[in-house]
């Protein structure tokens, strides 16, 4: 599936979900994998300039600098797999580009979102409804009191 | 910005502050002693057509801050540096900070690169030219600061026509255009400052 502009959909979604994943759990699944690979560009981190809008309709303004680690790999059968996440871990890097290559393959991309995604999946979204829960608890409704006599 | 396609780009350096510090060293010493042959260790897989010294000196050299000029049937190599090194791509020479030169492609005239200004001498044309063969000590003479007396260099792709273009702008320094000479892992440098005689 292509959008408008072009971008893979389901792969733009797997690399969000990789680069939000947890060490331990690409860990798991990546551990006694066996594939072989190049590096085509190992690990490096470096500094990105998040920007945004807010409202996402204002001027775009610099939120501040991540850290961020990149790296290209290329599969023994010509696929290329591509990271980039956020912090210093070569090793997460490593692994989400792994993951990024062998999901291109569509004979064992649904194996994978099983295995992989799925929990990756379940996992951020509990994260998220977590920090909501928590900034919902400081939500505050402004009201202004009406006095009877006006 | 505009998106690579990677599915035809191989390996750059494996260990690329190293291997770019110790180019660059070799880019020095080649220019500080024209004439001299130095040859250049690389791990990188060079794209077709460029030999294993001109693709280390790019690698270590360009940056995102510069833009690049290869002939027009060079595509590939052009996607391998804008994805090693982030450089961006000139389309005609005369606007490029760095050119590169393949044995078989079109020579363009050096005066016609930018040169800097009086000011800014710095911000001139460097040339990788690839040739087919560097002979020290025979051919065209070389003189000028980092020789002590001359020294003599025979390339087969460097003629007269060269030569001379080359000895009309060198009134100009400081401006000027430098140039290294590749031959597959060989690495000679030919500054601005060095006269040709022939």
């Amino acid at each position: 599936m292509y959008d408008s502009a072009g971008t893979d959909i389901a792969r733009r979604e797997w690399l969000g979900l990789l680069a939000q994943a947890p060490l331990d759990m690409l860990e798991a699944w990546g551990k006694d994998r066996q594939e072989e690979y190049v590096w085509l560009r190992r690990p490096e981190s470096g500094l990105a300039m998040v920007r945004a809008r807010i409202g996402a309709t204002g001027d775009r303004f610099n939120v501040g600098e991540m850290t961020v680690t990149r790296c290209t790999l290329r599969l023994a059968n010509g696929r290329h797999g591509v990271a980039y996440v956020q912090g210093r871990s070569t090793r997460h890097a490593e692994l989400a580009a792994l993951a990024d290559a062998l999901l291109q393959e569509p004979t064992i991309r649904e194996t994978l979102d099983r295995q992989l995604l799925q929990p990756l999946r379940a996992r951020i979204a509990a994260k998220r409804a977590a920090i909501h829960q928590d900034a919902h608890l400081t939500k505050v409704d402004f009201f202004t009191v009406s006095r009877g006599d006006e | 910005m505009s998106t690579i396609n990677i599915d035809h780009v191989d390996a750059g350096f494996s260990d690329t502050t190293q291997a770019s510090q110790q180019v660059f060293r070799l880019g020095l010493h080649v220019f500080a002693r024209p004439g001299t042959l130095v040859e250049v260790p690389s791990d990188a897989v060079a794209p077709k057509g460029i030999g294993a010294a001109a693709n280390a000196l790019l690698l270590a050299l360009l940056d995102q801050d510069v833009s690049l000029y290869l002939a027009p049937q060079r595509s590939a190599a052009a996607t391998y540096y804008r994805f090693h090194t982030g450089c961006t791509l000139a389309s005609i020479p005369s606007e490029a900070d760095f050119v590169f030169v393949g044995i078989e492609d079109e020579m363009p005239s050096v005066e016609t690169l930018k040169m800097g200004t009086e000011y800014a001498p710095d911000e001139s044309a460097t040339m990788v030219r690839e040739v087919s063969l560097i002979e020290v000590g025979v051919g065209m003479t070389l003189t000028g600061p980092g020789i002590q007396t001359e020294t003599r260099l025979m390339v087969p792709e460097l003629d007269t026509a060269f030569a001379q273009t080359r000895s009309e702008i060198a009134s100009l320094l400081p401006r000027g255009v430098d140039i290294f000479l590749t031959c597959a892992n060989q690495l000679c440098g030919l500054p601005r400052s060095t006269r040709i005689g022939v």
